[in-house]
């Protein structure tokens, strides 16, 4: 993972870590033929890919969703999807794109039936036990946490893939599926809301 | 976006970022791997399954011509026996060659055509009255006893 100095604004980030950038290029490559070959049905190149980034996956899903079970079921859901919606994968894009693509979907949807759930059974029994309280307060402190719930999903997305997974602009535009001005107003808008509001609450 | 003034306490939450992202970095379940390939496995297999359930419908198709083969065979009208189209015509050339000659007359009259015509309907009434007197004789046995006690 690239680790950007910090403090350093993301134009001087794209300059420096070549070599990384170079092995990201080269693992990008190695992903798109293997896409290429899953979609031409070999199950082997389908499985290196998932072993590529089931690990990377896991965790944006995690951040998603502050919940290990629920991180798993989507992150099968997400390869389950893939897999099925394969011949429609355009390798003109990245791999990592179109999967983190699915996810992020993936996560909204889940999102939207536990809403539509918890308004449904709003008078039902919650779990209010002191332990999932305490598991609930220590989720809440963590900094991604607190991003997660001022932020749009977009925003968060896209300070996930620049901090969370240490890509540089183009990388983070890349799995995006964004230009990279874009991704840089996300960022700038994140970085502001932040700035606002987490100096004042969080004494790190 | 490079002159953008960078807020006071952004490095601090820029360090935080990154720090908590490494440290709560949940640990990947050494089981997720083999159950994602097994529903993967799963999914494949019903891909590959509509053969299976193509043949399935071949023999439905098969068994249902089948029944509809033999629905057909069973329903389909037998040649009933077709009567004499012009059975008055030739009884009155009959009765004209009988009125003629007994010869004549026996040489035209088959066999076939005397029971058609002439034998087996006379044949067939008398067989109904038949029926009917034993019918009668039948009933009245039965009902005599009866008559008798009213008596």
């Amino acid at each position: 993972m690239a680790a950007p100095t910090q403090g350093q604004p993301e134009s001087n980030r794209e300059v420096g870590s070549a070599s990384v950038t170079s092995d990201r290029d080269t693992a990008r490559a190695e992903e798109l033929a293997l896409a290429i070959t899953a979609k031409e049905g070999c199950m082997e190149s389908f499985e290196q890919l998932v072993a590529r980034l089931e690990g990377r996956l896991f965790a944006f899903l995690y951040q998603k969703t502050s919940d290990h079970h629920i991180a798993q079921d989507l992150l099968q859901s997400t390869f389950v999807t893939a897999y099925r919606k394969l011949y429609r994968y355009n390798p003109q894009y990245a791999f990592t794109t179109w999967i983190y693509t699915i996810a992020s979907r993936l996560v909204i949807n889940h999102f939207r039936r536990k809403r539509l759930f918890e308004s449904e059974y709003a008078d039902g029994v919650t779990d209010t036990t002191p332990r999932s309280e305490l598991i609930a307060s220590e989720k809440a402190e963590g900094v991604w946490s607190r991003v997660r719930t001022l932020l749009p999903v977009s925003q968060f997305t896209a300070l996930w893939h620049f901090y969370g997974e240490g890509r540089n602009l183009a990388e983070t535009a890349d799995v995006m599926n964004k230009s990279v001005g874009s991704v840089k107003v996300l960022l700038h808008r994140a970085r502001r809301k932040l700035a606002e509001v987490l100096p004042t609450n969080d004494s790190h | 976006m490079k002159d953008e003034p960078q807020p006071k306490a952004w490095p601090g939450i820029e360090e935080r970022l990154r720090d908590e992202a490494k440290r709560d970095a949940p640990d990947f379940p050494p089981f997720l791997h083999g159950r994602i390939m097994a529903a993967i496995h799963a999914e494949a297999d019903k891909h590959t399954r509509p053969t299976a359930g193509l043949a399935n419908v071949w023999r439905w198709v098969f068994a249902g011509g089948l029944a509809s083969i033999a629905l057909a065979l069973a329903l389909w009208p037998s040649p009933a026996p077709q009567p004499l189209a012009d059975a008055p015509q030739k009884v009155s050339e009959w009765i004209v060659l009988v009125a003629n000659s007994d010869e004549q007359m026996a040489s035209l009259i088959t066999d076939r055509v005397l029971n058609d015509m002439v034998n087996n309907p006379y044949q067939q009434q008398l067989d109904s009255l038949s029926n009917e007197l034993e019918n009668a004789l039948d009933f009245t046995l039965r009902m005599m006893p009866i008559e008798l006690a009213l008596r």
